[in-house]
């Protein structure tokens, strides 16, 4: 094994290899925003609500089709991509409401109704949308291929890191800045304690729900362009969450960040130099995280 | 509370009638003739599911649902994309429908889980799909196919030595499975033969999200490429391969999976120009058959485009009704029915072309080299460069010789100039 | 007339009863209904492993697959790899999955709760990831067909019956631990592990023999899943896996074993059944799981129980209400 890594890491080096790592990091780059988007939402409603969201990936994958139907109505991308966000922010807003609230504190009725909710808004998509796969188009002012120098990437993932940036600098401002914003960071230290200060939880709790859900829902539709619509996109792009979630410690806005932008680069030079574990070298470090530090890199102690 | 419980004894009193009542299969001897159709309704080869059901639709309407007298039944199953539950449904066809055949199956994988079946319960299986293997090393009695995932791309080497010599270099990708090891080890091999050079051979597997760390990998001294799309593949790879701005660096030639028509018109400019073989030649190809089955199948479909996974449902059912017909129907013998599929000739009514037994349990079949246009509508289409007539499984190869080599694998043929 | 059925002398009548349906039935079922109780009864033992774990020690466990799977994959690897016989076979998926187990129970045992459930899904991605690109090993995504079941059981009937005598077994060896002291320690730390720990027990130790256990029969219910459908492919140690066997247990009722069989028969016969009736089998499912989870949390055994406690405390406050009345009704003649 290590022979094979040290001949493919050697081989990298002679020819391109300038320009192939400068490619590959932008790639795992780009790739970890988009997790990100999906990662955050997870992270916090584990980390305030202690739900285990199952549908987050099915929130993503309807996000997408939403944003394709306006897209068609409106014709205006960005508009798609608030759009998706918000409706699914109600979506989620409804199934908190109605559904998770109920079974407060019940972990295993709470992961249960999520893995209904899955099957439930699968065959909705087949119901509504089909089971052809679609193909959104993204503006053309960010669809083009840059190059610098002998260096080419395609701007559109430029756009995904963009996005992903100015989320992750408004939820920090959200968090840091605002009273509410701290009111849901101590709902994620101790809901008890939270409660006890006199933060209005139930409200922190829809909140926390519907904001993960937009950031679902906004990033199923930025990755319209990039990943297409295709069903069954949900349980494929779940798993990447669940380790950045894990990985970054649950409800930390700094460790999704990290964890996101590691499991991307980790995903891409993974599949260059042991194509055949793919999804062992993704998951093993997380494995290693839990066994070592169960809570994540930044999760609070259990 | 009390409704809960009252809702749920209900529910498991029924559950527990349905154990005792349900599909008893003691059908009389000779009633209808039972064709069990095994598909993708959900999950993630759903797509192709709907385009199956709408061609068996097509197919009832020119041919009807009787055969040689007697009344035909369908039975359609849903395997939800999974190599194991279509085992399941495919024992649940045999055992409990009492089906005297089975046709379908999507993946090539779900090909060789399902042929053992036919043998264990004597019942004839037609695998639509192309593992080459069971009708070459892995013979089992009771299994026919359509052809083999190898075949038409022998022939895309061929075409692309002969028309592209430029062309010396090539990098295959596919997916990481049976279907793309024998595409590529069949492209491989001929390609090789002819002296070309596969010089990187990359694999993905089918749920691959972000191409982005394979397109990075690839070889900047090829002038070629052969990429074979499964499933999902076929969307989220070209975009990406257009996006990473390589369209114009390799010649691509591949699959005909890469631009079938059900994703043809949402894969977009991104396909234009794309080089591809296969066994049909897409929903546009003039012929007098295949323009009638297009006709027939967009009634069924919304006014959409019947791609290869319609066709060949579609023609092989045109197969098993002859088959039917040259024992006056009498399936019940499942020995003869089965030698009757093993040796079927059709020539008139098939959208792909005639199709004639080989005596190995495979079909010699036309191979057309396609590339993708565009219609001044802006709609695309297949345009036929090279139709290759009764192409064998094994190409221009001997059998004998043929069958001596290992079948194609991840590592077979071995990448010998992979440096 | 229903609930004397959960008690006493009612009890063993409907164990009898059971068992003369599950020897009878072969007799006047249709072959592929035979196979449908055999996923059933295969799927009974893993429902009952995690019911070990969940119904009785409090352990929510969200990654069984992984058990079962690593079970079923060692078994059907050397049965098919290299040729090994059923018992081989048998022995080497045991201890495969129960090798599994211990390692994995040593990460998620540091956890409790919802981190619990948390771990243990992820642990069983991991799983998933071998089986799906570990090719050389697994067949990856073509999976691993061809596992042939020895002459004695080759038959549907005389397979059926097997399993359905290792079913019995496990039954009656999972009756008999949840009976013993230790069964009745696991209770203890399910309804409060410092209580235990201050009585002295060693909790932790406790809970990873539970696992250990609960990781062996589910290995074993993967090893016979292998002999039945001859094949394995990652599907079958995906998340659905896990979940669907958490729901075996939730439809019937955590902590009782015949409520974990019976959630396997319910949901292994509406997978089944529920596609022949209806294309929209995936909302059906999705409402199986939804109004479980709202209704009747604690599943079918769970609703009877109430519903019987309630009864006879009616029954309790009538009979103090009549002999309240007729002592009323003697003073009132005086």
């Amino acid at each position: 094994m290590a022979v094979i890594f040290a001949r493919r890491v050697l081989c990298l080096f002679r020819g391109t290899a300038m320009n192939y790592w400068l490619t590959q990091l932008f790639n795992g780059f780009s790739y970890g925003a988009l997790i990100f988007l999906l990662a955050m939402g997870l992270s916090l409603i584990f980390g305030v609500m202690q739900v285990i969201n199952v549908t987050h990936g099915t929130y993503f994958l309807v996000g997408t089709y939403i944003g394709l139907s306006i897209l068609t109505w409106t014709g205006n991308f960005y508009l798609a991509i608030l759009g998706g966000g918000l409706v699914i922010a109600l979506v989620g807003i409804f199934i908190e409401r109605f559904f998770l609230r109920r079974l407060r504190g019940n972990d295993l009725g709470q992961v249960l109704i999520t893995f209904g909710f899955v099957l439930l808004l699968q065959d909705a998509i087949l119901l509504i949308w089909g089971p052809d796969p679609k193909l959104m188009g993204e503006p053309k002012s960010i669809s083009f291929t840059a190059h610098i120098g002998s260096f080419t990437f395609p701007s559109y993932r430029l756009f995904v890191i963009v996005v992903a940036a100015a989320v992750a600098a408004g939820l920090w401002l959200f968090e840091n800045k605002t009273k509410f914003g701290s009111a849901v960071r101590a709902a994620v230290d101790d809901v008890e304690m939270a409660s006890g200060m006199g933060v209005n939880v139930p409200l922190v709790f829809t909140v926390v729900f519907g904001l993960g859900s937009f950031l679902a829902g906004l990033g199923g539709v930025l990755s319209g362009p990039w990943l297409g619509l295709q069903y069954g996109l949900d349980l494929e792009i779940l798993p990447y969450a669940f380790v950045v979630v894990i990985v970054g410690g649950m409800g930390s806005l700094k460790g999704a960040i990290l964890a996101s932008l590691l499991v991307g680069l980790v995903d891409n030079f993974g599949k260059g130099f042991f194509p055949d574990l793919a999804y062992f070298t993704l998951f093993l470090p997380m494995a290693v995280i839990l066994a070592v530090r169960p809570q994540g890199l930044f999760g609070r102690t259990l | 509370m009390k409704r809960a419980l009252v809702g749920l004894t209900v529910l498991a009193t029924a559950l527990v009638l349905g154990l005792v009542l349900a599909p008893r299969g003691d059908a009389a001897e000779k009633g209808p003739i039972r064709i069990g159709l095994l598909t993708s309704k959900t999950g993630v080869l759903a797509i192709h599911g709907t385009h199956q059901m709408a061609a068996v639709e097509a197919f009832k309407d020119k041919y009807g649902t009787t055969v040689a007298g007697r009344k035909v039944e369908f039975y359609p199953e849903d395997d939800q994309s999974k190599v194991p539950l279509g085992v399941t449904k495919v024992r649940k066809l045999i055992t409990g429908d009492k089906v005297h055949i089975v046709m379908g199956g999507l993946f090539a994988s779900t090909g060789y889980a399902i042929a053992p079946l036919g043998d264990q319960y004597q019942t004839p299986i037609f695998v639509w799909s192309c593992p080459d293997d069971l009708s070459q090393r892995k013979r089992y009695k009771f299994v026919v196919k359509y052809f083999s995932c190898s075949q038409p791309q022998h022939a895309m080497a061929h075409w692309l030595r002969k028309n592209k010599p430029q062309v010396k270099k090539v990098i295959i990708f596919g997916p990481d499975y049976a279907f793309g090891y024998e595409s590529s080890g069949g492209f491989q091999k001929v390609f090789e033969d002819m002296g070309g050079q596969v010089v990187q051979k990359i694999y993905a597997p089918i749920n691959t999200v972000d191409y982005g760390p394979y397109i990075g990998q690839f070889r900047k001294d090829a002038e070629g490429m052969f990429v074979t799309l499964a499933g999902p593949q076929a969307l989220r790879f070209p975009k990406q391969y257009q996006q990473a701005g390589l369209r114009d660096k390799y010649v691509l030639v591949g699959n005909g999976t890469n631009t079938d028509e059900f994703a043809l018109a949402a894969q977009g400019e991104d396909v234009l120009g794309w080089i591809t073989a296969h066994i049909y030649g897409g929903a546009a190809y003039p012929s007098q058959d295949n323009q009638e089955f297009v006709r027939n199948f967009k009634k069924h479909l919304g006014n959409k485009d019947p791609g290869y996974y319609a066709e060949g449902y579609y023609g092989a059912l045109v197969l098993i009704y002859k088959a039917i017909e040259a024992i006056k129907g009498d399936v019940e013998n499942k020995a003869k029915f089965m030698e009757a599929l093993g040796r079927t000739k059709v020539t008139e009514g098939m959208p792909g072309g005639p199709k004639v037994s080989d005596g190995y349990g495979n079909l010699n079949t036309n191979v057309y080299i396609r590339d993708v246009r565009k219609e001044a509508s802006g709609k695309l289409y297949h345009h036929v460069l090279h139709v290759y007539e009764n192409v064998s499984q094994f190409w221009s190869y001997r059998p004998e010789e043929f069958l001596k080599q290992a079948v194609y694998d991840k590592d077979f043929p071995p990448c010998k100039f992979c440096k | 007339m229903i609930f004397e059925l959960l008690r006493g002398r009612g009890r063993v009548a409907v164990a009898v009863a059971a068992l003369v349906f599950f020897a009878v039935y072969p007799w006047f079922a249709s072959r592929f209904m035979i196979t449908v109780l055999v996923q059933c009864l295969i799927m009974a033992i893993l429902a009952m492993s995690l019911d070990l774990m969940v119904g009785y020690t409090g352990m929510a466990s969200l990654g069984h697959a992984a058990y079962f799977g690593s079970g079923a994959y060692a078994a059907a690897i050397v049965s098919v790899t290299y040729k090994a016989s059923f018992p081989e076979a048998l022995a080497v998926g045991l201890i495969v999955a129960v090798a599994v187990t211990a390692v994995f129970a040593l990460v998620a045992l540091r956890a409790t709760g919802v981190y619990f459930l948390m771990i243990t899904f992820a642990l069983a991605m991991l799983i998933w990831g071998l089986a799906y690109r570990w090719n050389s090993m697994t067949g990856g995504e073509n999976g691993i067909a061809g596992v042939q079941r020895p002459s004695f059981i080759a038959g549907t009937t005389t397979f059926y019956y097997f399993v359905l005598a290792i079913a019995a077994a496990v039954f009656v060896f999972f009756g008999v631990l949840v009976r013993s002291s230790f069964g009745r320690t696991l209770v203890g730390i399910r309804e409060s592990e410092s209580r235990m720990r201050t009585l002295g027990y060693n909790v932790w130790l406790h809970k990873y023999i539970v696992f250990l256990i609960s990781g062996l029969f589910s290995g074993l219910a993967g090893v016979l899943w292998v002999f039945y459908d001859s094949l394995v492919a990652p599907p079958l140690v995906d998340l659905s896996t896990s979940f669907d066997a958490l729901l075996m247990v939730s439809v019937g009722g955590g902590g009782t074993l015949v409520g974990a069989v019976l959630g396997a028969v319910i949901v292994k016969m509406l997978e089944n059944l529920v596609n022949l009736v209806t294309d929209r089998w995936l909302t059906v499912v999705a409402l199986v799981y939804i109004t479980v989870v709202l209704l009747a949390p604690q599943g079918i055994i769970g609703l009877l129980r109430d519903l019987m406690a309630r009864r006879e405390m009616n029954r309790a406050a009538l009979e103090v209400a009549g002999r309240a009345n007729a002592s009323a009704g003697k003073e009132g003649s005086k």
